[in-house]
């Protein structure tokens, strides 16, 4: 078997098992480690146990990063049944742009304290925003494309791994939660809540979380601005 | 006999739905692609289409039903996609342990500060669709 049918077939077997475990797990792991985490171990361990070139591994796999794209056009769904967001757009607006801002301003502070090299802060500042949209702003910013994208990639993870922790402590309005993990977690945070949603309630959660990824990708490369020029 | 044609025609209006749903996301998708190669702006691709196809949804040219099946299929499966890239990610970080630690510090401390902030600002300012009903009755 070629590197890139064994790279297609190992992520979507490493994907369903993380599920199938997930699913079998007591309550207390299942808040606690998103199936995906599960799923990036399993992964790992099939690519470095293969001693699988990355080259390979990217090819094979290249139809289900492709598949991403649909995926997104298909968030229409739960955001086609979230009448409030419009009717409070707004107060989530600016809800978003402080969440942003505040991230933004954590980064610069960090990467200041401990001296972090120029084009990597710059590839830290947009990590609000999806990656495809971080990827333009560190194009813009002096900051190293894939690197954006892989710190938007695994702020998305973290925060698929702490929102159901804060959740149960939470216990707000749907749209509130929706609203916290698309700006901070965006598709990752997103393909969460659709994928474990239940009820009405979870729906219009994922429905506002999908706005928010939206809308902070806008807002995070605004606020960049005066890094870009 | 019965049985085998309403199996058949079941079958057949599952395939319809799941192929109907599947050209219309694709047909979005392609088009948010176009948009961007004719007007290029720093948004990807997918989130116009993403746009196109709600605006498609309000203006009732789309129904919800043709894209639920396909819609959902590809929802409840969109982790599976992010498996490559996390991938990816984790071989690009850098070795440096100040480097990681200013990584962790602006991920894990900047997610909890927007998650918490933002939940904290629309929990105030976000009218509660449970207390307007409470007030109506």
């Amino acid at each position: 078997m070629s590197f890139q049918v064994l790279a297609l077939l190992g992520t979507v077997a490493a994907y369903a098992l993380a599920r199938w475990l997930h699913q079998k797990a007591p309550l207390m792991v299942r808040r606690n480690v998103p199936p995906l985490l599960v799923g990036l171990v399993l992964v790992a361990a099939l690519f470095y146990g293969a001693r699988m070139p990355w080259e390979q591994y990217k090819s094979g796999s290249d139809p289900l990063i492709w598949c991403l794209a649909p995926a997104t056009v298909a968030l229409v769904l739960p955001l086609s049944q979230s009448h409030r967001l419009l009717a409070n757009f707004r107060p989530i607006f600016g809800a978003i742009v402080l969440g942003c801002a505040a991230n933004l301003l954590w980064t610069v502070l960090v990467c200041y304290l401990l001296k972090v090299p120029a084009d990597w802060e710059a590839s830290l500042r947009p990590k609000t925003s999806t990656s495809a949209i971080s990827i333009q702003i560190a194009m813009l910013s002096q900051g190293v494309p894939a690197t954006a994208a892989a710190f938007s990639v695994l702020a998305g993870l973290v925060g698929s791994w702490l929102y159901p922790i804060l959740a149960a402590r939470w216990r707000g309005q749907p749209i509130s939660l929706g609203i916290a993990v698309g700006t901070v977690s965006h598709g990752i945070g997103t393909s969460r809540l659709a994928s474990e949603a239940k009820t009405p309630e979870d729906n219009m959660a994922t429905g506002a979380s999908a706005f928010a990824m939206a809308v902070a990708g806008v807002v995070t490369a605004l606020l960049n601005l005066p890094w870009m020029f | 006999m019965a049985d085998e044609n309403v199996v058949g025609v079941s079958l057949v209006s599952r395939v319809w739905d799941y192929g109907r749903g599947f050209l219309i996301i694709l047909a979005f998708c392609f088009l948010g692609f176009g948009v961007q190669r004719v007007n290029p702006m720093p948004f990807p691709p997918p989130l116009v289409g993403m746009l196109l196809l709600w605006g498609a949804v309000q203006a009732r040219l789309v129904q919800v039903a043709w894209i639920e099946a396909a819609g959902s299929l590809l929802l409840r499966h969109m982790s599976l996609f992010f498996l490559p890239i996390l991938l990816g990610a984790v071989r690009n970080l850098p070795h440096s342990p100040r480097l990681l630690a200013a990584i962790g510090l602006t991920i894990f401390g900047g997610t909890l500060i927007t998650l918490w902030l933002t939940h904290t600002l629309c929990e105030r300012w976000v009218v509660d669709a449970r207390t307007e009903e409470g007030e109506a009755a």
